[in-house]
């Protein structure tokens, strides 16, 4: 019947759909590579291009001092500041899609209060890990963030883990470590108070050939296993009943993505400290741009988180020449507006 | 012919017991209309029978036991909420059918084949809309169309025809009953229009109260006495000129019978 003459159409009209979806994604590597490369640009030292890209292509002709700060301090930055951007974007895209919530995000679930609560302990204590002293605070903020998980799951559970359980029991736990390290903070001394509240702030300053590689094999290890899961978490957008008669087993994704999520999330925060909103505004935009089919959203939403973190990292050196504001601010910052226009743009058609 | 039984299915939410011994033995082929009141455990027959709510008792297609995986391969179940949240674009819903044929790109029989359960139901031109942008009706028929591109050999539909007008009703339930005849698939639909469902269901079962009530033919089904006694209506029932019982309630019986 019809399908004859539909169906030339219909392969065209997905294929284009397809095609647009693919040029969203090099369109925005694009953009991420431009994001990266003005990223390593500026700074508080104030090097010139041309001494920047000379450091970078001939570290070993350059002046020392140059080729330290581009290779040992900008470089990690950079590259921490994208890590960090599409692990949380990827995490909050995650954490949307299980929950079925446009404001789930690992900031608004408590994930990043409870990181900052363990941090905050450590550094009030001054513990210290005997071989890995650099190590010590991402440790204890990794292991906060998956004892928040924890709370919240072993909450869930109870009420087969549904949604509206899980995002109450963030919230919960958000409210829960935002207290403690209140509390920290108010037994802190004034220097040591000081050491809290930035690594609370959030920055790249943190940054090292140390702890990217392991940020990195975080972000590689928790995305890959959400790899064979994106048909399942694209079905999870009919709603569960639906997502259940078509063969998803529901409750068991959302326990292994809400596992992943917390991973991806700990391992971003561990290292540069609270920052929020990446998570949160990063998966829409991408979601924006390419829709709800996860093939495309997962991606997206890692681009998309990159590019906020790099095109933060920018901004937070311009706005004072000579330092660098932490980038947890910044991020707020960049980020509003996009939310903004995007709201403000509605909803569009696909294709 | 599909052949699909359940025997003694029973199913509680909580501690309230729903849903109690319900056994049928339904033929392919044929279209079986579910009827009863609010509340009678219409749906939660249904879900029973798809597997997913957790049930006593057996459902077995073919002879072969549903449990699990197998269930979700032979059972197409649509649920009756149409509300949706999703910018999933409609021909991505039916792709979601087969889920086990997705990969990292979707093969292009595929994709004309979603396409062509589209079209079954004129939602061929609006394949790239979004499920938020159109209406109830056509999301009912989205999904509808979805449940065919299934495949199943038992076709479970939560009141398909609530959501849409006259002329969708008829085409939903005629494109049913075609596909029930042609490819002998069993089918099972609750709904609420008795009118409707005498018109298209060459069975009924009535359920009352969380069990079987009584099964049979519309004959035996939809008269008077039953339907003052199970939905506590006064109705009139008359012979329709296709010799289908046409039904008009009157008012609500006051008191219990």
């Amino acid at each position: 019947m019809t399908m004859a003459r539909g169906a030339a159409p219909v392969a065209l009209s997905y294929r284009a759909l397809t095609t647009r979806r693919i040029a969203m994604l090099v369109m925005g590597t694009t953009v991420l590579a431009a994001c990266l490369v003005g990223d390593v640009l500026t700074g508080p030292a104030m090097l010139s291009v041309g001494d920047v890209i000379s450091a970078l292509i001939a570290p070993s002709t350059a002046p020392r001092m140059t080729a330290v700060i581009v290779w040992d301090i900008r470089l990690p930055m950079t590259l921490m500041a994208i890590v960090v951007g599409a692990a949380l974007s990827i995490a909050g895209a995650a954490m949307q899609t299980i929950l079925g919530n446009p404001l789930a995000s690992p900031y608004t679930l408590g994930f990043s209060a409870a990181a900052g609560f363990g941090a905050s302990t450590v550094i009030l204590t001054g513990a210290s890990l005997p071989l890995l002293p650099s190590m010590t605070v991402p440790l204890a903020a990794f292991v906060s963030c998956g004892a928040a998980a924890a709370l919240v799951y072993g909450f869930s559970r109870v009420r087969g883990m549904s949604p509206e359980v899980m995002v109450l029991a963030g919230i919960a736990t958000l409210f829960l470590f935002q207290s403690l390290q209140s509390m920290v903070q108010y037994l802190a001394a004034p220097e040591v108070l000081q050491a809290i509240v930035f690594w609370l702030f959030g920055s790249l300053l943190k940054a090292s050939w140390d702890t990217l590689p392991v940020a990195a094999t975080i972000l590689v290890l928790g995305t890959a296993a959400l790899v064979p899961d994106l048909w399942r978490l694209t079905a999870l957008r009919l709603g569960d009943e639906r997502a259940a008669a078509i063969g998803v087993d529901v409750r068991a994704l959302r326990v292994k993505v809400f596992a992943l999520v917390a991973l991806l999330t700990a391992g971003a925060v561990a290292f540069v400290g609270t920052i929020g909103f990446v998570g949160l505004v990063a998966p829409h935009v991408a979601r924006g741009l390419v829709g709800e089919d996860q093939r495309f959203l997962m991606p997206m939403a890692a681009l998309c988180g990159a590019i906020l973190m790099t095109a933060a990292s920018i901004l937070s050196k311009l706005i004072a020449p000579g330092t660098v504001i932490p980038i947890g601010i910044v991020t707020a910052v960049v980020g509003v507006p996009f939310l903004f226009a995007l709201i403000l743009r509605g909803r569009r058609r696909h294709w | 012919m599909v052949d699909l039984r359940f025997e003694a299915l029973s199913a509680s939410y909580g501690r309230i017991p729903v849903l109690h011994a319900a056994s049928a033995h339904i033929a392919g082929g044929a279209v079986t209309g579910l009827i009863g009141p609010n509340g009678s455990g219409k749906s939660t027959l249904l879900r029973a029978i798809a597997g997913l709510i957790p049930a006593r008792g057996e459902v077995s297609v073919d002879g072969e036991a549903m449990t699990g995986d197998a269930a979700r391969t032979r059972i197409a179940y649509m649920p009756q909420d149409v509300s949706a949240s999703s910018s999933l674009t409609l021909l991505e819903v039916v792709l979601l059918g087969r889920l086990k044929s997705l990969g990292l790109t979707v093969p292009a029989a595929i994709l004309d084949e979603a396409h062509a359960a589209l079209d079954r139901f004129g939602l061929g031109p609006m394949a790239g809309r979004t499920l938020d942008s159109v209406s109830g009706g056509q999301r009912q028929l989205a999904y509808l169309a979805q449940a065919l591109f299934r495949r199943p050999r038992v076709l479970l539909l939560d009141e398909p025809t609530a959501a849409l007008d006259l002329r969708h009703q008829l085409v939903v339930l005629e494109t049913v009953r075609a596909m029930a005849g042609a490819d002998g698939i069993a089918v099972m639909i609750a709904i609420h229009d008795l009118s409707l469902a005498a018109q298209f269901a060459d069975r009924f079962i009535c359920l009352h109260e969380g069990g079987i009530d009584c099964i049979g033919g519309a004959q035996e089904v939809l008269t008077p006495e039953k339907l003052r006694r199970i939905y506590r209506v006064d109705a009139e029932v008359v012979q329709g000129p296709d010799g289908k019982p046409r039904i008009t309630p009157l008012r609500a019986a006051l008191a219990a019978p």
